[in-house]
């Protein structure tokens, strides 16, 4: 191997990730020469700056604080299901606002069609043949009752 | 009980086995953090957020790798985008406080101390590309071997030979002129 080579493995040499056989190709290279051991010299001071491993460590709380933010993460609702409510509980209000004007519409329309809330037709109430019979004690028959008593 | 079989039962409703992945993996993830990012405060921040990820995506961990070739991938990915962030905010930070910083680390009676050269070192690590940057740090300070990190970073085993030999001799050159323009000042 030339100067070129050895120098690529020199970096797995001082980690000695080589194989045996490459091993001793590279420690033979630099006994004979200067030149690739100078940068291997280079190498090795750079391994002694880098061996002052200031390490850190965990706190007792890590995990502690780690399962707090799981459980508070898993506590929100779903994403889907936050929105979801986002639309549904306008609509469902809104929804709710139509049917009851609707209801309020047809209920109006209801009472309408019958005469007996029509002023104008007061008069022929009482005579009125093409209503049925009103049971006794019902609101319409209460009703009915009040206006005949009025004229 | 290995790394997968903790996985394995985690992965059919015994949660609690996440404790101990994460007794097992904490500093380790955390120095990863630390030299990846520079910062210790924002190391041990980004390593909480990186367990709280590994705990919502191990539901869909599919073992083609081992876990902690899995981890240290999520931990590197998460780490340097902290680091890039922080190197933006520095950017606009103002200077005074690099400068404390530094007189702060110099002691006129002592040679180099353990923690000045640490701080150094870790300036020069800052320097390096982000790949260069993380096969030091996955296996100067986490003592991976480069099949691992070929693992974790998706490359080959010649590709982490050469990058790391370029950032040792990027590294080696920073330290010289970074110490010398120390001792000398
Ligand atoms: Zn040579």
């Amino acid at each position: 191997m030339n100067c070129r080579q050895i120098r690529k493995k020199l970096s797995p040499y001082i980690d000695e990730q080589l194989d045996s056989r490459r091993q001793e190709q590279v420690r033979d290279h630099l006994q004979s020469c200067q030149n690739c051991s100078t940068v291997l010299h280079q190498l090795e001071q750079l391994e002694d700056l880098l061996q002052d491993d200031l390490r850190l460590q965990a706190d007792a709380f890590t995990l502690t604080r780690i399962k707090a933010a799981i459980s508070a993460k898993s506590d929100q609702p779903l994403p889907v299901w936050s929105l979801l409510q986002k639309v549904l509980a306008p609509s469902i209000v809104f929804a709710g606002l139509v049917l009851g004007v609707l209801l309020g519409i047809q209920l109006h329309n209801t009472f309408k069609r019958t005469p007996i809330v029509e002023p104008q037709t007061h008069t022929s109430l009482v005579d009125s043949t093409f209503f049925e019979p009103l049971p006794v004690g019902s609101i319409t028959a209460t009703y009915v009752s009040m206006n005949a008593i009025q004229k | 009980m290995d790394d997968e079989q903790l996985v394995e039962q985690f992965r059919h409703g015994q949660l609690h086995v996440f404790d101990e992945l994460v007794l097992r993996y904490q500093d380790r993830v955390l120095n990863t953090c630390f030299r990846l990012i520079g910062n210790e405060e924002e190391a041990r921040d980004a390593a909480q957020d990186i367990f709280i990820k590994v705990y919502h995506a191990l539901a869909s961990f599919k073992p083609q790798a081992s876990f902690s070739t899995w981890l240290y991938r999520i931990a590197a990915n998460h780490a340097l985008n902290v680091a890039r962030s922080r190197k933006r905010r520095s950017r606009i930070r103002s200077f005074t406080a690099e400068i404390a910083l530094i007189a702060d680390a110099k002691n006129p009676h002592s040679a180099l101390e353990k923690e000045e050269r640490a701080h150094l070192v870790r300036e020069a690590l800052n320097q390096l590309g982000e790949s260069q940057k993380t096969i030091v740090v996955l296996h100067r300070f986490e003592g991976l071997s480069y099949k691992e990190i070929a693992d974790i970073m998706n490359i080959s085993v010649s590709s982490v030979e050469s990058r790391l030999f370029r950032a040792r001799q990027k590294l080696a050159k920073i330290l010289k002129s970074s110490m010398t323009e120390y001792i000398s000042s």
